[in-house]
């Protein structure tokens, strides 16, 4: 039996089909927060994030009638939130490169270019819970890899989907997706070592 | 093995995914080199770093804003008669010129074709009436001509049902038990889905419906399922059947009938036939509140007579979804197929 035979989003997906958009916001409800955290650790801004998964669900609702039901409804929906943060980051650009100079000191890119690294959001380290500070480390690694490094990062690691389902959102072979992960983690490592002595 | 090879097995190996062979070979290189147990400590902590970040939670306008989106871009999409009129009804609202343009034209037919109807239809003890072939010319020059026409070429023999709705008072029996009770357990729908339905006032009665479709539109609230209930007709008597001439070359006709009323003798169960070479066909059976909204099963049939969806309705709102797949067994989930109720173009 396929995925999408056991696809608890299907009822909602025909009615949406047959025009009925409380059942369109019955599956935004459901699935907003995955999208959100998706887009936003691959960006590192909440506020992008927001316009992506808007921007997400506004081209899943458009083009629903095209979903073909050979995935999961949710994989279709994570895709497009992923194709929408490429191409947001496509037009931001070096994202990471391009923010305020904080007082730390750069750290070198794989590629062996300076990144600058992003000031802390934080109005005051001294007021920040070292929890916090850790976690805005992590995510200032992760916002310097590249992005086909990234977006199997925070597949995998962050929102915890498995190979198989990576591969079917990234379009990407199941070996391909395992050894952007290794690198990925290894630059996250590396970088962790350098901004916080240890990963 | 060297330390290389050995740190690209310890992805694997630290998530439990590693074979019993590589696992074997990691644990041996392991106990014999430090730099590796530490490149495992590290690898470890990074990505339990990773996996530790806090979740962000989206803003509670998040929704909202995604939902006013869609119904800025799409304001009358899912309702059918707005979808049909749509250009016809520039400025007006569009539910409501629908209904009146149909209204207008169903009286305009009605007087036109009574005399053929007496004569032909009332010796049988049934009310019947034919729908106008395909190309018939409409009333030349008038918006209901135009729109109707256009009607007409959208959705070929269907459109008598909404030209001449049956609406006969008589005492039928309410409707017969659901299928559902003896059928397996249907996919009901998340309760996040359903609470828009709990409280929501009934569309109004059939008189009314245009009023009723405008705030369908414009309430984010209420379901946006199209409401297609047969109209209450003013005369006649009896069990009211339907004959729609497709106008097909293959000669296909469908079939519209009222088999139960409510006490108020608006349709209580309504049946759609096809018929070809003189077999006829059920394909689709609706049920529909004494105000005009769907209400219990909806069942649609494939050519074998087999039902292939069952859709119950609470007073216009999808209760719950059942659709079996070719051999008559319950899907585990939907085909993606549209319901035929919802779409009257398809016949």
């Amino acid at each position: 039996m396929t995925e999408a035979a056991h696809d608890e989003d299907g009822p909602l997906v025909s009615l949406c089909r047959n025009g009925d958009t409380d059942a369109f916001e019955a599956l935004v409800k459901r699935h907003q927060k995955k999208m959100l955290n998706i887009a936003y650790r691959m960006t590192g801004s909440y506020e992008d994030a927001c316009e992506i998964v808007q921007d997400a669900f506004v081209s899943a609702h458009k083009n629903i009638t095209r979903f073909e039901e050979r995935s999961r409804f949710s994989t279709w929906l994570y895709t497009i939130v992923v194709n929408q943060t490429r191409n947001h980051l496509k037009k931001a650009e070096t994202v990471a490169c391009r923010r305020e100079v904080s007082l730390d000191d750069p750290v070198r890119s794989e590629e062996g270019g300076v990144c600058l690294e992003p000031a802390s959001k934080e109005p005051s380290v001294l007021d920040t819970l070292e929890q916090r500070e850790v976690q805005a480390r992590v995510q200032q690694c992760i916002n310097r890899l590249d992005e086909e490094f990234r977006e199997v990062l925070v597949l995998r690691d962050v929102q915890g989907f498995g190979y198989e389902e990576i591969s079917s959102l990234l379009g990407l072979a199941a070996g391909t997706v395992k050894s952007r992960l290794f690198r990925a983690r290894e630059s996250v490592r590396k970088c962790l070592k350098k901004l916080l002595g240890s990963p | 093995m060297d330390c290389e090879k050995t740190r690209r097995l310890l992805h694997d190996y630290f998530e439990g995914l590693s074979s019993a062979g590589e696992k074997t070979l990691v644990e041996e290189h392991l106990a014999s080199c430090a730099d590796c147990r530490r490149f495992l400590e590290d690898l470890q902590r990074t990505v339990l770093s990773v996996k530790g970040l806090d979740e962000v939670e989206p803003p509670a306008w998040l929704t909202q804003k995604v939902m006013a989106r869609i119904r800025e871009e799409q304001p009358v999409r899912g309702h059918l008669l707005s979808r049909l009129f749509g250009r016809f009804s520039a400025g007006i609202p569009v539910a409501a010129a629908a209904t009146v343009v149909i209204a207008v034209f169903a009286v305009v037919l009605m007087r036109s074709m009574q005399p053929e109807i007496g004569r032909r239809m009332r010796p049988a003890g049934e009310e019947a009436q034919q729908a106008p072939p395909r190309e018939a010319p409409a009333v030349t020059g008038s918006p209901a001509g135009s729109a109707a026409r256009r009607k007409t070429e959208a959705h070929g023999e269907i459109k008598g049902r909404d030209v001449s709705a049956p609406g006969q008072k008589d005492a039928a029996e309410k409707a017969a038990p659901d299928r559902q009770e003896s059928a397996p357990e249907p996919q009901r729908l998340s309760e996040s889905h359903e609470r828009a339905g709990s409280g929501v006032a009934p569309a109004p009665p059939a008189a009314g419906k245009a009023a009723g479709a405008l705030r369908q539109a414009e309430m984010p609230g209420e379901t946006s399922a199209p409401a297609v209930a047969p109209r209450a007709d003013s005369e006649g008597s009896g069990v009211r059947k339907k004959e729609m001439k497709a106008g097909r070359p293959e000669g296909l006709t469908y079939e519209r009938s009222v088999e139960q009323r409510h006490a108020d003798g608006s349709p209580e169960t309504v049946v759609t036939y096809e018929a070809s070479g003189g077999v006829r066909k059920k394909i689709m059976e609706e049920r529909f509140d004494a105000q005009g909204n769907r209400h219990g099963v909806q069942t649609a049939y494939d050519p074998a007579g087999r039902p292939w969806a069952e859709v119950r309705y609470e007073h216009g709102r999808v209760d719950w979804i059942r659709e079996y797949d070719a051999g008559g067994r319950p899907r585990q989930g939907t085909s993606g197929r549209p319901w035929p109720w919802l779409h009257p173009g398809l016949h």
